[in-house]
């Protein structure tokens, strides 16, 4: 069964000029939500360099290892001297808030997964990593429509024929008819597995309860009902700390439920995992498209 | 001020360059500002009151006393920190807070923006004069500052490197609300550890308080504009207190650093 925990991450982030208010992403702070991963991950400070040529690194720099020193834990490891002052959730929400300088730390954000490294290589590589520097953090709220949207674009590249796609369709378990935004059949139209998407982000907490119940209902009542196994995933998109809570309880279920979140995105798991559903040759060439 | 000296023209905010940080609970503004000469400067303003005549700063107005006092008990011991002044924020000058709130004209007060800072947390001290840091520790001593036990409200900037202390609106509660502070030593998280080591340098700081004459105490009080400390009593009390902290806090540094025999 999977271990899914909760993790708050924020990006760091320098303003080399207040006058044209660019940001340059440089680093990444993770903190797992019970205490046992913390880890921070700077870029190559040239870059700030490339946007303000005389920008002094030296503070920056200074700020960096600062951060390093205070992590409470060495990624999963403990460690040996520990800091002075310990880094904690409350401390970069409060950055966020206060620092007005050339160093800024965003609104800390939480997500859900099984490994604190593999979310720091996946969060560094879409937030942070040079290739992807032309992309900006994003701003507005993802709604659950965005997500599916997103989830609808995915499945178009899989190649896998329309018809075994249900969008918006009701599906009947053993004791109810349910609706669920995305279904996927095997080619004997057996139903191989469910999509629903959560927004942990939504205005209003109702929408994610909504949501997350219309999935653990029907999952359970169609896995009654099914004569072959069935498989439940959730696409959420992450959420602000202050959601927490939330977030923290919906792993427990998750993990209780055998629902499988995926965050919106990296869906190529999604994609590995469904494709050996559908198409039962093709977990071996799932990866070569 | 003597009579019959004409009042010293102020400092113009004539521009507006958006919100200083994510949204400090002064909502601090950066703008750019006008002196008399002609020459300008790039600056970080506070105001008093909005358009619809509700409180912008911390305490309004107190939190811009305890701007004005600070920074001018700063500029007399030497400990680097923002350095606000009484500026004018003249009509037509439109400005637009955080929540797009329109400060009011009048007087507001700014400090010139220190240039390339970084805030400081734990570990960024290396390089800077530590007797800098036991001046800024006397300065959070005389003011009792309110918020900065943690590392924030320092910022780092300069080279050769410096550490300044910045926002001070929390600062002079007891005498806000209508009594007079003790002298205590309030040591923030940046500073208490260099300082705690090396305790001499917080006694010699603790020394050259004599330098805060009672005439430089009420000058400091003077140079605050009536519109924000109206009464005689609270300029007294502030006064008075500075007074008493100023006396009391070599024997309290001496108390809990005793020098060693």
């Amino acid at each position: 069964m999977r271990d899914l925990r909760t993790f708050h991450y924020a990006v760091v982030r320098v303003v080399p000029d207040l006058d044209r208010d660019e940001a340059v992403n440089i680093g990444l702070v993770v903190l797992a939500d019970d205490g046992s991963f913390a880890d921070a991950r700077f870029a190559d400070l040239s870059r700030v360099r490339r946007t303000s040529p005389r920008a002094d690194l030296r503070p920056i720099a200074l700020f960096e290892d600062a951060v390093r020193e205070s992590l409470p834990v060495a990624r999963h490891q403990i460690r040996l001297e520990r800091a002075r002052t310990e880094l904690s959730i409350e401390q970069l929400t409060d950055w966020s808030r206060e620092f007005g300088g050339v160093v800024r730390v965003t609104t800390p954000r939480v997500m859900l997964g099984e490994s604190g490294a593999a979310l720091t290589d996946r969060l560094y590589d879409d937030l942070i990593a040079p290739r992807r520097s032309e992309r900006q953090h994003r701003t507005r709220v993802f709604t659950r429509g965005d997500l599916v949207e997103e989830l609808d674009n995915e499945v178009r590249s899989w190649n896998i024929s329309d018809e075994l796609v249900g969008r918006g369709r009701h599906v009947r378990g053993r004791r109810a008819d349910h609706l669920v935004d995305r279904t996927f059949q095997r080619p004997d139209h057996s139903l191989a597995a469910i999509v629903q998407a959560i927004s942990f982000e939504a205005s209003d907490l109702a929408d994610i309860y909504g949501a997350r119940a219309a999935l653990i209902v029907a999952s359970e009542d169609l896995r009654d009902d099914a004569t072959a196994p069935l498989s439940a995933y959730a696409i959420y998109a992450d959420a602000p700390t202050e959601r927490a809570e939330v977030v923290r309880e919906s792993a427990s279920l998750f993990n209780v439920k055998k629902i499988v979140p995926v965050d919106h995105r990296d869906l190529a798991p999604l994609r590995q995992e469904l494709s050996g559903l559908l198409i039962p040759d093709a977990r071996s060439t799932a990866g070569s498209h | 001020m003597a009579a019959g000296t004409p009042p010293k023209p102020l400092d113009e905010i004539i521009g507006d360059l958006g919100p200083a940080s994510s949204g400090g609970a002064s909502l601090t503004q950066r703008v750019l500002v006008r002196r008399p000469d002609g020459s300008e400067y790039k600056a970080h303003a506070k105001f008093t009151v909005d358009n619809a005549g509700a409180g912008i700063v911390e305490y309004s107005p107190w939190g811009a006393v305890a701007e004005l006092v600070s920074s001018g008990l700063a500029r007399a011991i030497a400990a680097p920190a923002c350095d606000y002044v009484v500026v004018l924020l003249p009509e037509g000058v439109d400005i637009r807070l955080r929540g797009d709130r329109q400060p009011a004209p009048g007087l507001a007060v700014a400090a010139q923006t220190i240039l390339d800072a970084v805030d400081a947390i734990d570990g960024m001290l290396q390089g800077v004069d530590p007797a800098d840091l036991a001046r800024i520790g006397m300065l959070h001593a005389l003011t009792q500052v309110g918020d900065h036990g943690g590392a924030n409200n320092h910022i780092r900037a300069g080279d050769p490197p410096r550490i300044y202390s910045v926002d001070h609106a929390s600062a002079f509660q007891a005498e806000h609300s209508g009594g007079t502070g003790p002298a205590t030593l309030n040591l923030s998280a940046l500073l208490a550890p260099v300082l705690s080591a090396t305790p001499a340098l917080l006694r010699t700081a603790s020394a050259e308080l004599a330098a805060l004459t009672d005439t430089t105490i009420a000058d400091i009080i003077a140079s605050v504009p009536r519109q924000f400390l109206p009464t005689d009593e609270a300029r007294d009390r502030l006064r008075s207190a500075l007074s008493q902290r100023r006396d009391a806090l070599p024997g309290v540094v001496a108390a809990q650093f005793p020098e060693e025999k």
